[in-house]
């Protein structure tokens, strides 16, 4: 399984990452683009390569909220909390759900196939499966 | 096309007390109907403004306390596509009249892919950066967004129009992204929106030129039609933002059986840039407005205005932050000081605004900020019967929460 952890940052200023993305266990997809990720989380790409719609989840967990906002979304989490809420008020679509622990996130994704998050490293459980991102 | 207000008082207390029900067991989140599939949101602001030397919007010259924004909003995907949703708004500004809750967006949104989605009901009319999230203080970069754009005066009408949309996102490859609208409808002005207001200041300029006696209680703006694009451009350089949205639109009033004036805007161009580098972010827009105005089938205007800002801000910490703005707009782009078929001196504005946004917490946002304007453009005669100064400032405190 490939796994690529931004244990540093990837310079200009942006914090260390220290998280990973995670997808349902059942998922095929094992890597995934940046740029897809970020369209992902932002509600512009909504479906996977085989057609089954992508469930997108927050993960507000202070340890790893803002580098994967920095590195994955090339915003703050403040940005990103605003684009969301933005897409709201403006009648473009509803915010995905948010969880504030791995724990909480895991579980949702482990149980809803099509979905997509992620967690500390060491939250991952056999529920989960673990996709690279490259740049 | 049917009314959407609703203008019983005990609608709106209704509307106010259910809000304010929904408030109390909930403090950040969304209220969830059903799992995920169903949300209720909202958002309640209250504001105070004082201006000097001229109105502004209204009574302002005292200091007022009208300046309350309620919206409410449920959304629902029926399916993976399918999504139905809308939202009611309670505005309270300082203008003659407006107190009425309103449909501000009401969608069936079907997403076939990612390129190609539909929405058709009322729609957010997009225009500039910022049009679409005007009615949410919390999404502005100011209380007062630069008005050579973002004319005050229509905001409650320009905000939405009942048609439709067609929406998308493109991939560019290496350089980005585009996110692209195309959009038609008509646009629904209220008896009691600023704009119809606003368009009476030229019957009671009429009355006192030539005696007559013409009321303007039963003046009734119409749209014909409005149509327009817009595209986001996101590219690679992180940070940086453009955006070209164009508007075209056809409007009558009428005074009973009489067509009393008619206002064709041929094109409204923005073109929007917006660049954030570190604590700091940068934001212009340029627009031109192509229009042709008649009032008693003669023609008082026709070319086009000129408009522009810059807005520059400076973040500390993420939940401060510090703007100025420089704002113009002239009423005609090729005769800046000159005032042809207008009564007005000063057919210009140019605004320059310092303010302070301070996210109190994740819902809670404090806004405070102070303009001193050269120029009375847009609509000030309306606001200043008496007459209007040439100087004249204005300034706004808000605090706004949102779930």
């Amino acid at each position: 399984m490939a796994l690529w952890l931004f244990a540093v940052g990837a310079g200009g200023g942006e914090p260390p990452g220290n998280f990973v993305l995670v997808v349902n266990a059942g998922n095929d997809v094992t890597t995934i683009s940046r740029k897809d990720a970020e369209l992902i989380f932002l509600n512009k790409q909504r479906s996977w390569p085989d057609g089954k719609n992508i469930s997108v989840v927050i993960n507000e967990n202070p340890k790893i909220y803002d580098s994967f906002s920095h590195i994955v979304l090339r915003r703050s989490s403040q940005q990103f909390l605003v684009f969301r809420k933005r897409m709201l008020f403006r009648g473009q679509g509803i915010p995905p759900p948010t969880f504030k622990t791995d724990k909480d996130v895991v579980a949702f994704v482990g149980e809803h196939v099509g979905s997509i998050s992620y967690v500390s490293p060491d939250a991952v459980t056999l529920a989960v499966k673990v996709v690279s991102i490259l740049q | 096309m049917s009314s959407s207000s609703f203008p019983s008082v005990r609608a709106q207390v209704l509307f106010l007390a259910t809000l304010f029900c929904l408030l109390l067991p909930t403090s950040l989140r969304a209220i969830d109907l059903a799992g995920d599939k169903v949300q209720l949101h909202g958002f309640l602001t209250q504001g105070y403004m004082e201006s000097v030397n001229n109105n502004f919007l209204g009574d302002t010259m005292d200091g007022t306390f009208r300046l309350t924004e309620i919206g409410i909003n449920i959304n629902a995907n029926l399916t993976d596509k399918l999504r139905l949703g809308g939202q009611a708004l309670y505005c309270n500004l300082p203008a003659a009249s407006t107190g009425t809750v309103r449909a501000d967006w009401l969608v069936a949104d079907y997403h076939f892919s990612d390129p190609f989605g539909v929405r058709l009901g009322k729609v957010k009319m997009p225009m500039g950066l910022y049009n679409m999230e005007r009615d949410c203080d919390f999404l502005r970069p100011l209380i007062f967004l630069p008005q050579s754009i973002y004319d005050e005066t229509f905001r409650d009408s320009w905000q939405a129009l009942w048609g439709g949309d067609m929406y998308g996102n493109l991939l560019l490859s290496k350089w980005g992204d585009i996110d692209y609208q195309l959009f038609g409808g008509r646009i629904q002005y209220e008896d009691d929106a600023l704009a119809t207001l606003a368009s009476t200041e030229f019957v009671n300029r009429y009355n006192k030129l030539y005696s007559l006696f013409l009321s303007t209680e039963d003046l009734d703006r119409q749209n014909n039609y409005a149509y327009g694009a817009a595209l986001f451009f996101n590219p690679t350089l992180k940070g940086l933002r453009g955006a070209m949205t164009l508007l075209v639109l056809d409007d009558e009033s009428w005074l009973n059986e009489y067509q009393v004036s008619s206002l064709r805007i041929k094109s409204k161009v923005v073109a929007s840039l917006e660049y954030s580098w570190k604590e700091f972010s940068w934001t212009a827009e340029y627009s031109e407005t192509d229009r042709r105005q008649e009032q008693f089938q003669v023609t008082t205007l026709d070319g086009p205005s000129q408009a522009w800002y810059m807005l520059l801000s400076y973040s500390p910490i993420e939940a401060l932050t510090f703007s100025l703005l420089y704002d113009e707009y002239y009423r005609l782009k090729n005769n800046h000081h000159e005032s042809a078929g207008s009564q007005n001196l000063y057919p210009w504005r140019k605004d320059l605004a310092a303010s302070l946004r301070y996210e109190i917490a994740e819902n809670w946002t404090f806004k405070a900020e102070w303009h001193t304007v050269d120029g009375t453009a847009l609509y000030s005669g309306y606001f200043n019967p008496q007459g209007t100064e040439r100087y004249w400032q204005y300034g706004a405190l808000k605090l706004s929460f949102n779930f």
